[in-house]
């Protein structure tokens, strides 16, 4: 017996997470637009990952004597002005806008919630202290703050460069190369956009954890001796994970979008790599003369917004165990 | 050596309109295997003094100002006013567990109940796993619980209200508590589940040699649960006593009017009206001075206006009593 219970120690944690998200699976299958929105995204995130590496065209070799031609069965989405083959740069820049989206929504997560659980939590003196620093974060225009880092910082010889050098540096050998500074800049992307929009996050959290914590069960949580912490995040935040979930959901592809706009204006990925959003600011110059250059990438990244946001929708109900099993 | 004994505590609450002095000098005491009822209005400062001997006053704006709550853990007693937050932590659902009012909204509603329950396990024991969900299923069955084993995966949504009730005991019990405090906790329930509910504790409390402190606003309640009786209004304890002597010869003229609002089935026969006590509850944050019943006291005389009276203490039918009153009851008229 006693063995066996060493040996049992991580289980109950696991088990218990694992049927919740089993419980939550089941339902989301349910859900017919969720389960689509969720098979769109992953064929498209397969795409993303597979076509640059399988495809027969490279996203940045040039072929001028071609030049821009419609869709055809050698190029089915077409190639560029600089004969650059659209499906391979159009799958390499989901690449980007895809981990944009997803890191940048992380750090956003990570920080907007436990800043919004705590500052409910406590209430009082440490809530305001806390909400007064999101309200003044609030009140920069961030996006032309983000612009002036980006151009005044995110150059070869900016102390940023020489910090992600310095953090790649051990990871790589040829850290020095100047291939590494288009990745540079997108991290520098990444951090900026993560940065700025945990502030919504924060506010929406701690709405709902001031609502929840009055709730009786937080103070019977509190009668049998579970500390702080857990309260927070074994007790409040599962409770908020609805909103949670769905306001995550919805920033992914809000964060695309600001990435985008970006790069239309020149501050984000730069040619050759590329990204949804460069790609739809390039087919937009030339939209009357080669429209499959606006076409494709402008759909792709519509596509994946209303996934995420059926996705969102979906998960939302899926995790409410209050909903009846049936 | 009584289990708890609580000596002239006070519990304020500083508000921007004021101090409410929600407990205002509450002394009274808990021996093992003793039911105490705590006896009073809505507002009378029941429930502040439980979550004062938690230590789960929300502060601010709530603060202990005064007295002390001793209680005696093991060999040792130490006084819980002054323990740190973390031993306070380390006693909650071990050596003192409570029971809330409604068991509705008391269980955490994304957590099954096995988790919920194996948490107290895990906080005090550091027991998880099989052995915990052992331990969990034992309870729940010691607290009839029909099919416990597959009511562990359930979520609290699944159980109606008196099961839910019953896995909120089987918490509170889990640690084997010297002492369980009992905040209304058959208030929000139907009728014939209160009364279940009410003999699961007196079985548990029988089995378990536990202390309740029990927490009612109803007197049926009180007079099936209780050994001793304590009788609250506005923050102070106005009479205590055995629970005979509370009904059949109420020292207090609160108590006296509390007894008189209720239909018996023993007199009057249904002819005469039942007695409201005149006037209202005062507001906590304005109390009138001296006694602050006096306004709605038929006895009431001009010491009353004034002090709030000393607490006597003496012997009623060989049981311990006192009540805080200027007039003794031989010269109400």
């Amino acid at each position: 017996m006693s063995e066996a219970v060493a040996d049992d120690v991580a289980v109950p944690e696991a088990e218990s997470g694992s049927s919740l998200w089993r419980d939550a699976w089941r339902r989301l299958k349910k859900n017919r637009a969720a389960v689509v929105s969720a098979v769109i995204l992953a064929m498209m995130i397969l795409g993303c990952v597979l076509v640059p590496v399988l495809g027969s065209h490279d996203y940045a070799s040039q072929d001028l004597a071609l030049g821009a031609t419609a869709p055809s069965g050698e190029h089915w989405m077409g190639t560029d002005p600089l004969g650059r083959d659209i499906m391979a740069r159009v799958f390499l820049g989901g690449r980007v806008s895809f981990a944009v989206g997803v890191i940048a929504t992380l750090v956003s997560f990570a920080i907007g919630v436990t800043w919004g659980g705590v500052a409910g939590y406590f209430g009082g003196r440490v809530d305001s202290a806390m909400m007064r620093v999101v309200d003044v974060l609030y009140t920069f225009p961030f996006l032309i703050l983000v612009i002036l880092l980006q151009v005044f910082f995110a150059n070869k010889d900016g102390t940023f460069h020489h910090l992600f050098q310095g953090i790649i540096g051990p990871l790589v050998e040829d850290a020095a190369d100047p291939s590494w500074f288009p990745v540079f800049q997108i991290c520098f992307v990444f951090a900026a956009l993560g940065g700025i929009s945990w502030l919504t996050m924060a506010r929406i959290v701690r709405g709902q954890v001031i609502a929840l914590r009055e709730q009786p069960f937080v103070e019977a949580a509190r009668s049998i001796g579970v500390g702080h912490a857990a309260i927070i995040f074994r007790h409040l935040l599962p409770n908020a994970l609805g909103p949670i979930i769905v306001y995550t959901t919805l920033t992914i592809p809000q964060i695309m979008l600001t990435e985008a706009f970006l790069s239309f204006l020149g501050m984000g990925t730069q040619e050759p790599l590329s990204s949804w959003g460069l790609l739809a600011a390039k087919g937009a110059e030339v939209m009357e003369l080669y429209p499959w250059m606006l076409v494709f990438p402008a759909v792709m990244l519509a596509l994946t917004l209303f996934c995420f946001n059926f996705l969102g929708d979906g998960l939302r109900d899926a995790l409410d165990p209050r909903i009846r099993k049936d | 050596m009584a289990l708890l004994e609580v000596d002239d505590l006070q519990t304020h609450f500083f508000t921007e309109e004021g101090v409410v002095k929600a407990v205002d000098g509450v002394s009274f005491r808990v021996d093992r295997g003793e039911v105490v009822c705590l006896v009073g209005e809505s507002g009378s400062g029941k429930s502040v003094t439980s979550l004062s001997l938690l230590g789960l006053v929300p502060s601010p704006p709530g603060r202990i100002v005064g007295g002390s709550i001793r209680f005696q853990n093991g060999e040792t007693s130490e006084d819980l006013v002054k323990a740190s937050e973390a031993r306070m932590r380390s006693i909650r659902g071990d050596r003192i567990a409570m029971i809330f009012q409604d068991p509705m909204t008391s269980l955490n509603p994304y957590m099954r109940i096995g988790r919920q329950l194996a948490e107290v396990l895990e906080v005090h024991q550091d027991l998880r796993g099989d052995a915990a969900r052992k331990r969990c299923l034992e309870m729940l069955e010691a607290v009839g619980i029909p099919g416990a084993a597959s009511r562990l995966d359930d979520h609290p949504h699944q159980l109606s209200g008196g099961m839910r009730q019953r896995v909120m005991i089987a918490m509170a019990l889990l640690c084997a508590p010297d002492l369980l405090i009992a905040d209304e906790p058959t208030t929000a329930l139907d009728v014939t589940i209160q009364a279940q509910i009410l003999e699961l504790i007196e079985e548990r409390k029988n089995e378990m040699g536990v202390g309740v402190l029990f927490i009612t606003h109803d007197l049926g309640v009180v007079a099936k649960m209780a050994d001793r009786v304590a009788v609250m209004y506005a923050g102070r304890l106005v009479e205590q006593g055995s629970v005979d002597a509370i009904f059949e010869q109420p020292q207090h003229p609160y108590t006296e009017a509390l007894l008189r609002s209720i239909p018996r089935i023993d007199t009057g026969g249904g002819r005469d009206r039942l007695e409201a006590i005149d006037g209202l509850p005062p507001s906590p944050a304005n109390l009138p001075p001296g006694c602050p019943f006096h306004p709605r006291c038929r006895y009431a005389v001009d010491p009353c206006r004034e002090t709030f009276p000393d607490r006597r203490r003496f012997d009623l039918d060989g049981h311990p009593h006192e009540a805080a009153c200027h007039v003794p009851p031989e010269e109400r008229g």
